[in-house]
């Protein structure tokens, strides 16, 4: 995933509309099935609204989900 | 799973059951292998099977008298496969390998007397068991095979005898052997082949009543066999001796499984449906060419029975066959760590119980495949991906927002309750209020309106608990509404609570609806349809003929499909197919609707949704009896999960406050978050599961909590998680007031920061 996180520059040009702060690469804890991953997502530094962008929700994120649930 | 239930479900799957020549072949040789080979042209192929599996291949191929030709499959279609002929093609076609044996010597020793074809048979399988065998007979050890047949030249049987030779198989003198007597003699256990005369001579003081299964004679130990006129029976004797050796050499049961030994009955089934008669081609005296082997091979059926997964594409789609399966899913339950790689396999059957109705055994998918769902929920382990959706769906059809019992507007008791059922309130509202006013007209006893969910969809999920939840509340609103018939519109629920609560009598609509007069108004489509039965009617003949009897009354002309009625098919709807494997689902339907190019006539909505979503033309017999505004009612398309729920929500609010006179419930605050999409969008929206009302609950959330991410060029990015998913959209507001829905997708894991919950 990390080839993947490396494209999310495009994400610092994104505002959180709260906060008024643009997004950041965060380290953020992600679970599925009692497995817990860490992975550098656009988030907001403020208040941590993090995004989970298309191309990986219906990606990696995908292909993991699926192989967790046959485990 | 038990393995002893593995069993249970095996031995119903014959696929895997040996063809008809093989199994009354004494010696069990793989005939059909053998015409595969051969029909490609593989005669080398061909030879490695003889040489697989006859004893002295080079002979025995070369005169075999085929008793297989009795049996033969193909003989009720043009006459039985010359199989003798095209295993002696085969030898005529290049060399034997003639493989040294590679067996560790078992130092056991074992004797044969006499040198005939029998006798060798039995020294050649003892060799090939590592027992040092010693074959007494006469000088001239050729003698016998060749005077067989003039097939077998005096080349042909010393190379039999040199390869025994080379395995170290000894020829002495019959002088030489000691008195049978002597049972612990260093050549003891013996076998004695009685096509060899002077062997025969060595019996001459014992008692002719050999053991028929052992062979065994009065003489403990020794053996003899091989006085049939079948050349391949003789062998087979020899083979049978050989191995009675072996078990006495054991100290084994003589006499223990050994049915399937000789020639028995194959449990295989094979059709003939379709297969045009061919007559052999006559065998010539010295033997077929090659190009005439090729040909006759061609003739063979290469029986395997695989009748269900003829006509299912979902068997097909996995490559095998139900014992396959059945041995798969096994392993799959069985997996402690690791993947579990038949999970969508399981998922993926639409329970239609088709296969059972075909099968000649009656093999059950729908029972196999309901046990291991069951289990993969009851150890937790079913991925939750695959019924999240129809549950939630579910939830929501069994909600107050969705559930309607009312006995007719001003009557305090019914006889009956017309339950519309999940699928025809989501897909036609307008039928189910037309029909309630029709049924409240024409039938006498009061008819209640009873809009709820039978429980199809967690029963197929094997979700015992919330089917059992549902079924519990469903009991108690049918005895508060005084136990009612039910007139249910949906076979899927009559099947359900026919099958789990048979204590509340239930009545198809369709039987209703032949026995009464038919509505004014009644329309005719333009041409003769096809029409299809939804799965879960096949055990229904009776809603299946009111079906016929009321299309006809109403002068509709329909085609039957070739596989009708009791052999019915599902649309992609039942088991949840459509939800495991949608692509999957939709191959079926578009495999369904293929089979005829009239517009397909259905009766239920389900189906009616599922060819329609594939662009099949289809129409639901309701939209001929009730007609619609539309005039060509086949071409209207299928409707989105979205809309169905919208659907409901509207008929229901409808009905109370039009029938009941209830005062309007108060609406979601999301329902003010109005919707605009550009093209496209509803329909990717659709394909990802991802409803309107979901979008309508994000952007409220979004708005009224400023928790949303904005692009540069201006759109709102925003996430909420209701439950398990999370789902995102990216909407730009306009300035009408409306939400333009640019883009939406959802992921299954929850990651800190996004996705917040919302209102459950």
């Amino acid at each position: 995933m990390k080839e993947l996180t490396a494209s999310y520059g495009k994400y610092r040009e994104y505002l959180c509309t709260n906060c008024g702060c643009p997004l950041e690469l965060r380290k953020t804890e992600i679970t599925y099935l009692g497995s817990v991953f860490t992975l550098e997502l656009p988030s907001c530094p403020s208040c941590g609204l993090t995004l989970i962008p298309e191309e990986l929700a219906l990606g990696k994120m995908y292909e993991v989900e699926q192989i967790l649930e046959d485990k | 799973m038990k393995r002893a239930r593995l069993q249970e479900f095996e031995y119903k799957c014959i696929q895997e059951e040996p063809p008809w020549c093989t199994a009354a072949c004494p010696l069990h040789l793989d005939g059909r292998g053998l015409c595969r080979a051969v029909g490609e042209g593989k005669f080398d192929e061909g030879r490695k099977i003889i040489e697989r599996t006859l004893p002295l291949p080079g002979v025995l191929g070369r005169i075999c008298d085929a008793p297989c030709r009795a049996v033969c499959k193909r003989r009720e279609a043009g006459g039985s496969i010359e199989l003798g002929g095209l295993e002696r093609a085969c030898l005529d076609e290049g060399p034997l390998r003639r493989r040294p044996l590679l067996i560790p010597k078992s130092g056991s020793a074992a004797a044969v007397a006499g040198c005939g074809i029998s006798s060798l048979s039995a020294a050649s399988d003892g060799a090939k068991k590592g027992y040092s065998v010693t074959v007494f007979c006469r000088p001239d050890n050729t003698a016998l095979l060749t005077a067989l047949s003039p097939a077998v030249t005096e080349e042909i049987a010393r190379e039999e005898l040199e390869w025994l030779e080379k395995q170290g198989v000894r020829f002495r003198p019959l002088a030489e052997m000691p008195p049978l007597q002597e049972t612990d003699s260093e050549f003891s256990p013996l076998y004695v082949g009685l096509d060899d005369p002077e062997a025969v001579l060595l019996l001459a003081d014992v008692k002719r009543n050999f053991d028929p299964v052992s062979l065994e004679t009065a003489i403990p130990g020794v053996f003899a066999g091989g006085d049939a006129p079948s050349f391949i029976g003789r062998a087979a004797d020899g083979r049978r001796g050989m191995k009675s050796v072996e078990r006495y050499l054991q100290k084994a049961s003589l006499h223990s499984s050994r049915e399937t030994e000789g020639p028995f009955e194959t449990r295989l089934y094979t059709s003939l449906k379709g297969v045009l008669p061919i007559p052999p081609l006559p065998l010539p005296e010295g033997g077929y060419s090659p190009s005439e082997a090729k040909e006759e091979a061609r003739r063979c059926l290469l029986c395997e029975c695989r009748e269900c997964v003829k006509t299912c594409i979902y068997l097909e789609e996995y490559g095998a066959y139900p014992k396959a399966y059945a041995r798969e899913i096994f392993n799959n339950l069985s997996v402690v760590s690791g993947t579990r790689s038949a999970n969508r396999m399981i998922n993926s059957c639409s329970l239609c119980g088709r296969c059972e109705r075909i099968c000649p055994n009656g093999f059950s998918m729908r029972e196999l495949i309901t046990e291991a769902r069951g289990e993969m929920v009851a150890v937790n382990k079913m991925p939750p991906s695959a019924h999240d959706f129809p549950l939630e769906d579910m939830a929501f059809n069994t909600s107050s927002k969705a559930v309607l019992a009312r006995h007719a507007p001003g009557a305090e008791k019914s006889g009956w309750a017309f339950f519309p059922g999940c699928r025809l309130t989501g897909s036609s509202p307008g039928h189910v209020r037309t029909l309630y006013d029709f049924l409240r007209e024409r039938l006498d006893g009061g008819v209640a309106l009873w809009m709820n969910c039978c429980g199809a969809p967690a029963r197929w999920a094997a979700r015992e608990d919330l089917f059992g939840g549902n079924l519990a509340a469903l009991r108690e609103e049918w005895a508060a509404l005084g136990k009612p018939v039910i007139i249910a519109a949906c076979t899927s629920c009559l099947e359900a609570l026919a099958a789990e609560a048979p204590e509340m009598r239930t009545v198809s609509l369709w039987e209703i609806l032949a026995g009464l007069d038919l509505p004014e108004g009644v329309r005719l489509p333009g041409e003769e349809m096809a029409l299809h039965d939804p799965c879960t009617s096949a055990e229904m003949p009776g809603v299946q003929r009111a079906v016929r009897a009321l299309a006809g009354k109403m002068g509709i002309k329909g085609e039957e499909l070739p596989l009708s009625g009791h052999l019915t098919t599902c649309c992609g709807w039942g088991g949840l197919q459509i939800c495991a494997n949608p692509p999957l689902a939709e191959k079926i339907a578009a495999g369904r609707g293929g089979e005829t190019s009239r517009d397909l006539l259905v009766y239920c909505a389900m189906c009616r949704d599922a060819f329609a979503r594939t662009g099949k033309r289809t129409a639901h017999l309701l939209d001929f009896l009730f007609p619609p505004g539309e005039s060509d009612v086949a071409a209207v398309p299928h409707v989105s999960f979205s809309d169905q729920r919208e659907n409901r929500i509207g008929l229901v609010r409808e009905l109370k406050r039009t029938l009941w006179k209830e005062e309007e419930i108060v609406a979601e605050p999301w329902e003010s978050v109005r919707l605009v999409y550009p093209a496209g969008m509803e329909e990717k929206l659709e394909e990802r599961r991802i409803l309107a009302s979901v979008v309508q609950r994000l952007i409220l959330h979004a708005e009224e909590g400023n928790r949303k991410i904005q692009k540069p060029d201006g759109t709102f990015l925003a996430s909420l998680r209701p439950a398990s998913v999370t789902y995102w959209a990216e909407y730009l507001p306009r300035e009408d007031g409306t939400f333009e829905v640019k883009n939406a997708w959802s992921h299954r894991m929850a990651v800190a920061g996004a996705g917040e919950g919302g209102e459950p």
